[in-house]
């Protein structure tokens, strides 16, 4: 959603994702862009801001313009250019992380296999654990589900749940799943870099396997 | 197979961040020198080793750390 690929008819052999038909990426940038390339992700986020008045347009068009669209019946038809550019670079979704804060009283959910979960601790999650937001687990209806979403392991569904709630102002990495794991992924997932701090364990309830 | 890991060892794995909710992505090192990579880890204590590559007995595995990222 919001993009597509194309060629640059100046660097034909290189395919494009093209978002909001202003700004190209090449696969090798994107490249870039998954392996956590700071500079480029900055200069990205610059591009968007500017996109504000127009002029990232304008710099899209001095680099890459004019594109050839390849979304064209015949190659949606056989999406050969999509398989071949995954099949190619791995992965073409898969979201770069975004740094942010909490807000009061923001809460996370965490799906797992155990009940004595390894990343709660009586002061909440611990440092280097993985949950995801109150908002995206109301799409989780079960625990397969939430396998699907959260691209996890699957010898067993993710039954118990955890919630906790961190303090405000809490630094946090929050960035979309990306496939593995034989699973789809697409859902929002929040990485404690120094835990939740919460100062309490963990609730704790169960779901449904389906 | 699934191998179950010694405390040491996960409780060093506890001390680390995961790769995704519930797992981390480790190599593995035995006692015979060999490194299995890229091995999945659930909850910091279960490895879950290819059978591509053999058995492997529990009390061979000597250190685990974290698989660079892809």
């Amino acid at each position: 959603m919001g993009y597509h690929l194309a060629y640059n008819p100046r660097n034909p052999g290189v395919p494009h994702i093209v978002c909001n038909h202003v700004l190209a990426l090449s696969m090798i940038e994107l490249a870039r862009v998954l392996a956590g390339d700071t500079e480029l992700i900055g200069e990205i986020r610059q591009s968007i801001r500017r996109d504000d008045d127009g002029s990232a347009q304008q710099l899209a068009e001095a680099a890459f313009l004019p594109l050839t669209n390849v979304d064209t019946a015949a190659e949606l038809e056989s999406g050969a250019l999509r398989r071949n550019a995954v099949l190619a670079h791995g992965r073409v979704h898969g979201s770069p992380s975004f740094s942010r804060t909490t807000a009061a009283s923001h809460s996370f959910v965490r799906y797992s296999m155990y009940r004595n979960d390894r990343r709660l601790s009586p002061f909440g999650f611990i440092a280097g654990t993985y949950a995801t937001t109150i908002a995206d687990a109301q799409m989780v209806t079960c625990a397969f589900a939430a396998v699907g979403r959260y691209a996890l392991p699957s010898i067993a569904p993710p039954v118990h749940v955890f919630v906790d709630t961190a303090p405000a102002n809490l630094a946090l990495q929050v960035g979309t799943v990306a496939p593995a794991n034989g699973q789809a992924g697409g859902g929002t997932e929040v990485l404690f870099p120094t835990g939740t701090g919460s100062g309490r364990l963990p609730s704790h309830h169960m779901v449904d396997e389906f | 197979m699934a191998v179950q890991l010694p405390d040491p060892l996960v409780r060093k794995l506890i001390a680390l961040p995961e790769t995704g909710m519930g797992y981390q992505l480790v190599d593995l090192s035995l006692a015979d020198g060999r490194v299995v990579r890229r091995v999945q880890v659930l909850n910091s204590e279960l490895a879950l080793i290819p059978d591509d590559f053999g058995t492997v007995d529990p009390a061979s595995v000597r250190d685990v750390s974290l698989s660079p990222r892809q």
